[in-house]
């Protein structure tokens, strides 16, 4: 028991000094990492019209609508990653002229109705759009997180997607719990 | 004293109403803060739990018990192709390996083939058998790909863990149907483990049932022994299992799952080729290994937050070798409420009976009496987790009562309390009694286990006698923790304890007779008793450093320290020093993870086990090294190397079985998994 008290007395010290280097960071929440981790897994599966991008390694743009309380997970996740050669930014997303630049926007559910307000602006344009309510797929977002227990999945609304001229690989489809396509 | 401190634990549990919160279900992402969400691939997302962080991880990081959990990543990243080699990884279990197929694996001590002590649990089954009260490893088989994860107890655990939860409890979780839909395909080979694969396929049954079906297949090659010579102890099996999980309704879950599995085993034992001359030989024999199990599970929530658990099983097994022929059929049915009572009291009561039938054919080593045998045990528990203070204090009470067919009555109660000083650190305590029923051994064995000469010339022969008034073995087990979180790269855990044991297993020697077949021998019996006690104490210490964002370290080690003493009266002068010296007083390892650019990784792990006086054995260094290639999400192919520092080592000189050790080889293995 010698080494035991030792020991513990050391071990007491250290987090009061670890926790006054590292500063108060608020847990951030788990499923907006969660969800985060999605978005740039998204990417790898999406093929945007050539013309999307100016140059071969423009950076992804992934645009957070509103205020939504993911862009820091969002923002943290994307830091040094790269899809294919190219970078990812992340911007906070307000208006329609905004959310027309980038490639992908994901539309907290508080956001939706803000969504619904500027949809008709995204129309067939190259924009992944990914929502977060079953609401989401009946506004024309073309990917929407589902809750399903303690776990996060997503369903794909292909209409959408193709009329916004995307290509979701047929990997990313197989793994959606539901794939939506209107009968035609 | 002990009866003292035991009833006053007792009448405090008593007079508080109640039992508490289970075991706080351990998340798979335990150290979710030193490991990268963006490095996961989409199916590995769909598996995170998002309340993971804000309330179960919550609770796992304040539970108030030595707690270890291995996840998938660890299972992938380990290289390991077995339970055994997987559990190495845990500080505080000691994992010993006897020759190709059998092993020797404790915590906190008292380690041999037939550890006696432990509970494990696959998916809500008891692993462990009555026979000795141990666990076969070698039918202990389930892909590595479908764990989710290991939950490792070290000391008594919670109240809510049934018989034979002393020293610890190993707990194997594997994923629900729903997380495993697709088709996968592993396979490989290398210089021991000769050939193996899994072949599984995941699907659905309509809007809410999944299910999955797989068989798996290895092969592994033979050990020699101390003097190099071949053991034919290798062996193979083959298992085929399924799982479906299904919703009746929002608020209702089915499981059925069950396995079946045919294998073969070879040993080399320790034989009595002839008591008059005496002799005394290691032969090589096999067993025939085979069995089954199924189990259904019914979950049901209320609205109230409370749910009702109940759990059916049926287990088969049969051995037939290498000493006896065993069949045991085991069923076993549980029940389990858990529900607030008003904001600060979370209960969980529970109850259950198994029933083991076995039938026990002997040979000339070894037998029982009487050969067929029913038990029964029955138990029941109550549980009560009381907030003292919302997110900070915790008081757990618990106590179980259990019946059981070789000494009737056992209590367990416990105390366990959890401070939260702030989110980064947790400090617990815990006092728990524990009782370690006989196994059929130790009341109905008949072994013989030596034959020598007496200094006038006469036969004799040392024999291994049952004792049917065998009493449990008691634990008073006081335990003390603390856990941090150093910013998001560094966690620390560490657990100490001090057990005290009375009525520990002894032999005592019986008045020698003379036995007048098959030739006229002296016979000296050797009689189970309960005749040592002692302490045992010690600590554990596991960290995780993220060095850098792909690189993380994670070191451990224990100390253990035993003290055994036989009582007065006692005539058994090995029993004590067999047991300390039979477990290691140091371990340590560390184990490197490093994610390479490309779809690359690289990972090593390094183990030390100290010597084992008692066995004659140096310590050991055990380093394994892995490294894989994910060119695409789907397909991972890895080369893994196993004991690369020395071409032979021992692991374990096990001296209660008779089973001859062997040497574990330097050895190599490639495979690819595919997930499509």
């Amino acid at each position: 028991m010698a080494v035991v008290l030792p020991t513990l007395a050391l071990l007491w010290a250290l987090p009061s000094n670890a926790g006054a280097a590292d500063g108060a960071v608020a847990a951030p929440g788990r499923e907006c990492e969660i969800k985060a981790a999605f978005l740039y897994n998204f990417t790898k599966f999406i093929d945007w019209p050539a013309q999307t991008f100016a140059t071969a390694d423009a950076p992804i743009v992934m645009g957070v609508l509103g205020d939504s309380p993911c862009v820091q997970a969002l923002e943290r996740l994307v830091k040094d990653r790269k899809v294919n050669g190219r970078t990812i930014v992340v911007r906070r997303i307000a208006s329609a002229a905004e959310a027309k630049v980038t490639q992908l926007l994901f539309v907290g559910s508080a956001q939706e109705a803000q969504f619904a307000g500027l949809e008709p602006a995204l129309h067939s344009l190259p924009v992944l759009t990914v929502g977060e309510s079953p609401a989401f797929a009946t506004l024309g977002g073309a990917i929407d997180f589902v809750p399903q227990g303690d776990k996060i999945r997503f369903e794909i609304n292909i209409d959408a997607a193709e009329h916004a001229g995307l290509k979701i690989s047929a990997q990313l489809q197989k793994l959606a719990s539901v794939v939506h396509r209107s009968p035609t | 004293m002990h009866n003292v401190t035991r009833r006053r634990l007792a009448l405090l549990l008593l007079m508080v109403w109640a039992a508490s919160a289970r075991m706080p279900e351990a998340s798979a992402q335990e150290r979710s803060g030193s490991r990268d969400l963006g490095d996961l691939s989409i199916e590995e997302l769909m598996n995170e739990s998002v309340t993971s962080v804000s309330k179960r991880e919550q609770k796992l990081s304040q539970a108030a018990a030595a707690l270890f959990v291995i996840n998938q990543e660890d299972i992938r990243r380990s290289g390991a192709l077995n339970i055994p080699d997987l559990l190495r990884m845990v500080p505080g279990l000691d994992v010993a390996q006897i020759n190709a197929n059998t092993w020797a694996i404790s915590a906190r001590g008292f380690n041999h083939q037939f550890s006696d002590k432990l509970l494990v649990l696959i998916d809500g089954r008891a692993v462990y058998t009555p026979t000795v009260g141990g666990v076969n490893w070698d039918t202990q088989d389930v892909p590595l790909e479908d764990i989710e994860r290991i939950e490792v107890i070290r000391g008594p655990g919670a109240t809510v863990w049934g018989a034979n939860a002393v020293n610890g409890v190993i707990n194997v979780i594997t994923k629900q149907a729903r997380d495993t839909q697709s088709v996968l395909a592993t396979a490989g080979g290398g210089t021991q483990d000769q050939a193996f694969g899994t072949a599984q396929y995941g699907g659905k049954i309509g809007a809410d049932a999944s299910y999955r079906v797989f068989t798996k297949y290895f092969d592994h090659n033979d050990l020699p022994d101390l003097t190099g010579r071949n053991t034919n102890d290798g062996w193979h099996l083959l298992h085929g299992g399924f799982r479906v999980d299904g919703s009746l309704s929002g608020n209702d879950s089915l499981t059925a799952q069950g396995d079946i599995y045919s294998g073969s085993e070879g040993a080399l034992i320790e034989h009595i080729a002839s008591i008059s001359p005496p002799v005394t030989e290691s032969v090589r024999r096999r067993a025939d290994l085979s069995g089954g199990d199924i189990l259904g599970r019914w979950s049901h929530v209320l609205a109230n937050g409370s749910d009702t658990t109940v759990q059916v099983y049926f287990d088969r097994y049969l051995r037939l070798g290498p000493s006896t022929f065993e069949a045991r059929n085991t069923a076993d049915l549980d029940f389990q409420q858990h529900q607030r009572l008003g904001p600060r009291q979370e209960v969980v009561w529970g109850a259950g009976y198994r029933r083991s039938a076995d039938q026990i054919g002997g040979t000339i080593d070894g037998m029982f009496v009487p050969a067929d045998r029913t038990l029964q045990l029955f138990n029941a528990f109550v549980q009560d987790e009381i907030t003292l203070a919302p997110e900070r204090v915790f008081l757990t009470l618990g106590t179980k009562l259990e019946h059981n067919a070789f000494t009737g009555f056992e209590l367990g109660p416990s105390i366990r309390m959890s401070w939260t000083p702030s989110a980064r650190a947790t400090v617990w305590a815990a006092v728990a009694e524990a009782a370690r029923t006989p196994g059929r051994n130790e009341a109905n064995g008949d072994f013989n286990i030596a034959a020598f000469a007496l200094p006038n010339g006469a036969p004799a022969e040392v024999g291994l006698v049952g004792n049917p008034r065998q009493e449990a073995e008691h634990l008073l087990a006081t335990d003390l923790g603390y856990r941090m979180q150093a910013g998001s790269r560094v966690s620390v855990d560490l657990s100490m304890f001090y057990n005290r044991y009375r009525e520990l297993r002894t032999l005592e020697p019986g008045t020698p007779f003379l036995e007048t077949g098959p030739v006229p021998h002296v016979d000296i019996p050797l009689v189970f008793s309960n005749r040592m006690h002692g302490t045992t104490e010690g600590l554990e210490l596991s960290a995780h450093f993220k060095v850098t964002d792909r690189w993380t370290l994670s070191p451990g080690y224990a100390l253990l320290h035993m003290n055994l003493r036989t009582d007065p009266g006692s005539g058994d002068t090995t029993t004590a020093a067999n047991t300390e010296g039979s477990n290691p007083r140091h371990q340590a390892q560390l184990r490197s993870s490093v994610n390479l650019p490309r779809g690359f990784a690289w990972d090593t792990n390094i183990y030390f086990v100290d010597r084992l006086p008692a066995q004659q054995l140096p310590s050991y260094t055990r380093l394994d090294m892995r490294f894989s290639w994910r060119p695409v999400e789907r397909l991972e192919l890895s080369v893994v190397g196993q004991n690369l520092l020395q071409n032979l080592h021992v692991e374990s000189n096990d001296l209660v079985t008779s089973v001859n050790p062997t040497q574990v080889r330097r050895s190599v293995y490639a495979k690819f998994t595919w997930n499509f």
